[in-house]
């Protein structure tokens, strides 16, 4: 495959990490961690496809997770569904939430498209925690069946989580370079010239705030068969927050960033947990302060990101080798990380 | 010859002010047609609205015997007009080739999901949009830069990207803002032999532009327009001799220097 | 009918609330095409501030004092160390920024004081107002008359005065202004000021009659947000007015529909109103595309 081959080392870097992770010699707690870090990767491709590509911010994509993350619950503990029927519904419903959203405020840019999802985002956690009679209200729900994919284990569910990833990193990487794709970053740039090549605009945001959608309640649906338990409580506007936070730090513009940025953050989050073993101080909300920190300076001071960032780094000092050997390169311009 | 263009009574308010009132004319298949007049004519204005970029206050437009009035603004490339820009619209961020191949938008079909999980048909139209791109690429003296980012290209360049990236989709009208801006005398030079090609390729250009040299020389007819109104239209040789183009022109001259 | 003027009292307390909050924005949006996304945090510190300093044994009103100034700088500092310095910067990367610097302060709130919820003593310690059965607490009465105050100053500084003048020509057109001689940076900071220092000021009036925690900033941000648009964002008094219009509509609904939905009336309301007339009821030119 092209996408492949055009990564060529970094994409067989990347599975070669995935593939024998649970076999590193280090504590099991961490696989559950990398469990919840592939969740959240297909929730911040999906935002990257919205925002780095398509120029659409979402203050609410939490709540697409939420919404996956109940509507599977509900259809397979309420209505003995099994989980993977439950994972395809919870693809569904966001979708059509999106949709309906999507339809109504694809006419609306920057600040006001940023409150209506965020608006979204707090109507949504309030009608999960209201509506007790099918999703327990703010108690939750409990007894959630785990995903049986040849069997039920943390390993299988490591594998199965992971491979979703992949699917969803590969046809991102795909529609990147695509026609789709090509006219996700056209409007980003410039919606006069987008619809002056034939782009609908209004149609193509749509259909970036679907696919946005549809990855994150694919994600909450996995979330909610791994946890077993469900409350309102993560999927508010904190949660959204984090996403953000994750593609930004990783690099709006590529879908690499998203998968890195939500490592990182993570990283951050488990470094922070062990430090409050040893320095009393940093109770509560130390991971918010940490968050909030790193939005405001990345904007401040590394607004592309760290994928894309580290990518021109490496580019230029391949440059600098070749220009020391006294080459000529023609194609030390080309470019590398738009990915 | 057919007619392939007609405008009628197009006119368009600004906040009360007439940027263009009661303009007529009209274009035949495979024609250049250069729009001119002195600044704040209202040239880029009428381009605007025959592009479906503004909608016009009053008048009609009709392509192909089609009014136009009605047809969103994104369908106007699979109808067959397409335009540049007059500060450049390129997508920086974008390969050369990507750049152009945006232009192909109209003529693919796949959708989100086939170019997601690359069907064998998105790929065959993406090799087909990357093979027509290199062809318009190479047609305008882009050859070899590609893969290079937009970005890194010098303002020329860019400018003969957007002809391509405009003209990729086969249209049968091109509209062109102010193409030779900001060009040198060989990138003009450059550009008017290119004009004369794609008019022998069976696509119209409707020319709004400033450098009298290459209209003169690229020109089947000419409309000027001063003030937002029609003052004369007719073949170059007319043009040159008509006295309220004369006067139009020398008007601004003399402004320009009380101004000066 | 008591119940209903009941709710309707309580309504129109909230809404003077969310009156300073839009206002905060407007302010602010008026001068550098921002929108702050700190601004709820701007109540939340108030509040928090003057509990932890009556907590230290200070006096109520120099509490308050020190509070409304530390806000105000904080609010200067925002403007001239932070989005000042932001290079390229679009709505996208305001939002980020702001919503970025909203996060830092709240998790420094609940890291400083914890995330217990804290309540000021009410300013005059006297019986509930009783108009018709209806029950108005004192500190209500406080709140409408700050509100009324804040809204005539705001309104005398900007129309009557010369720094009304050059902020009002800055937002119309910087680069005019700057002409001129007036420094659009400058008139900035000065927004950012006043609209911390407003926002102070509610979140300590409000903070004897509701609690205050690190996290009340989000909602009554929001809300006031909601008026902001409501009302048309250039328009300080259609912003008054739609800020009124939420507080009480919210109020009806949370007492006769469903008080657990109360704050998602809010927000109904806001997407209803993106939807319906992005421009707001009372009119305004801005798209909110933003940027600098």
């Amino acid at each position: 495959m092209k996408v492949i081959n055009k990564w060529g080392k970094g994409f067989f870097l990347y599975l070669f990490l995935v593939l024998i992770f649970p076999f590193l010699p280090i504590d099991e707690y961490y696989r559950s961690v990398a469990i919840i870090i592939g969740f959240h990767s297909i929730v911040t491709i999906g935002l990257c496809l919205l925002m780095g590509q398509a120029g659409q911010i979402s203050l609410g994509q939490a709540a697409f997770f939420g919404l996956g993350a109940y509507t599977s619950a509900v259809v397979t503990a309420k209505y003995g569904l099994s989980p993977m029927i439950g994972l395809l519904i919870a693809m569904i419903i966001p979708a059509v939430f999106a949709y309906v959203l999507g339809r109504a405020i694809a006419g609306l840019q920057g600040y006001y498209l940023a409150m209506a999802t965020l608006a979204f985002g707090f109507i949504v956690q309030i009608g999960i925690t209201e509506w007790e009679s099918v999703t327990g209200g703010a108690n939750g729900m409990i007894n959630i069946p785990q995903i049986a994919f040849f069997g039920e284990s943390e390993l299988r569910m490591y594998y199965l989580v992971w491979a979703l990833v992949t699917c969803v990193l590969v046809f991102s990487l795909s529609l990147l370079h695509s026609r789709v794709g090509r006219a996700f970053r056209a409007i980003h740039k410039s919606e006069v010239a987008a619809t002056s090549m034939g782009i609908n605009v209004r149609s193509f945001k749509l259909s970036a705030f679907i696919i946005s959608g549809i990855f994150a309640g694919l994600a909450g649906g996995l979330y909610a068969h791994f946890m077993g338990i469900l409350d309102p409580q993560p999927f508010g506007l904190h949660e959204s927050i984090k996403f953000l936070t994750m593609v930004v730090i990783g690099g709006m513009t590529s879908i690499w960033g998203a998968l890195i940025g939500a490592v990182v953050i993570n990283a951050i989050s488990e470094i922070l947990t062990v430090l409050r073993e040893y320095i009393p101080f940093l109770h509560g909300d130390v991971d918010t302060i940490v968050f909030g920190g790193i939005l405001v300076l990345i904007v401040m001071f590394m607004p592309e990101g760290l994928v894309p960032k580290s990518a021109a780094f490496l580019q230029s000092m391949k440059m600098k080798k070749k220009a020391a050997r006294g080459e000529e390169d023609d194609q030390s311009m080309e470019r590398k990380a738009t990915t | 010859m057919t007619m392939l263009l007609d405008i009628r009574g197009l006119s368009r308010d600004f906040g009360g002010v007439k940027a263009v009132s009661e303009v007529d004319f009209h274009m035949n298949t495979g024609e250049i047609l250069a729009l001119i007049g002195p600044n704040g004519a209202g040239k880029s204005t009428v381009l605007n609205m025959i592009s479906g970029v503004i909608p016009p206050s009053s008048g009609e437009i009709s392509f192909e015997n089609q009014p136009m009035l009605q047809v969103a603004g994104h369908a106007y490339a699979s109808l067959g007009i397409t335009r540049t820009f007059q500060n450049l619209q390129t997508f920086d961020d974008m390969t050369v080739v990507e750049n152009v191949m945006v232009g192909m938008h109209s003529k693919g079909k796949s959708s989100l999901f086939a170019c997601g999980i690359k069907l064998p048909t998105a790929r065959k139209e993406e090799k087909e949009m990357r093979e027509q791109a290199l062809k318009w690429l190479d047609l305008v003296g882009l050859p070899d830069i590609s893969s290079r980012l937009a970005g890194s290209l010098p303002y020329g360049k860019l400018r003969l990207m957007e002809i391509a990236r405009a003209m990729v989709s086969g249209p049968k009208l091109l509209l062109l803002d102010e193409p030779a801006a900001g060009l040198n005398h060989t990138e003009t030079a450059e550009m008017s032999r290119l004009f004369k090609e794609i008019r022998k390729s069976g696509t119209a250009i409707l020319l709004v532009e400033h450098d009298m040299d290459m209209i003169m020389q690229v020109a089947d007819r000419i409309v000027v327009l001063d003030q937002g109104k029609k003052i004369a239209e007719g073949t170059p040789q007319e043009i040159q001799e008509n006295k309220s183009v004369i006067a139009a022109y020398l008007g601004e001259e003399e402004e320009e220097l009380v101004k000066g | 009918m008591t119940e209903f003027m009941q709710y309707f009292a309580n309504g129109l307390v909230n809404g003077g609330i969310y009156a300073i909050v839009a206002i905060g924005f407007i302010t602010i949006y008026s001068v550098s095409k921002v929108i702050n996304m700190a601004q709820g945090e701007f109540l939340m510190l108030g509040g928090m501030i003057t509990v932890a300093l009556i907590g230290m044994e200070l006096p109520y009103g120099v509490a308050a004092l020190v509070a409304i100034l530390a806000v105000t700088l904080l609010g200067i500092f925002l403007q001239k160390y932070i989005i000042a310095n932001v290079k390229k910067a679009n709505a996208i990367s305001l939002i980020i920024l702001t919503i970025g610097f909203s996060t830092l302060l709240q998790g420094a709130a609940s890291l400083t004081w914890g995330k217990d919820a804290f309540s000021l003593p009410p300013i005059t310690n006297s019986a509930p107002l009783s108009i018709a059965g209806v029950n108005i607490a004192m500190q209500s009465v406080w709140i409408l008359g700050t509100v009324l105050i804040i809204l005539v100053f705001l309104w005398f500084l900007m129309s009557k005065t010369m720094l009304g003048k050059k902020i009002t020509a800055c937002s119309i057109n910087p680069m005019a202004a700057k002409l001129m001689g007036i420094s659009p940076v400058k008139m900035s900071m000065i927004a950012f000021g006043i609209s911390g220092a407003t926002g102070a000021i509610a979140g300590i009036v409000i903070a004897p009659l509701s609690v205050t925690s690190y996290d009340v900033g989000v909602l009554l941000g929001i809300k006031g947000f909601s008026a902001a648009i409501l009302g048309g964002l250039g328009n300080p008094i259609g912003a008054a007015v739609a800020a009124f219009l939420i507080g009480i509509l919210e109020s009806f609904g949370a007492g006769y529909i469903s008080s657990g939905m109360k704050d998602a009336f809010a927000f109904l309301i806001l997407i209803a109103v993106l939807i319906m007339k992005p421009s707001g009821l009372f009119g305004e030119r801005s798209v909110g595309k933003g940027g600098l």
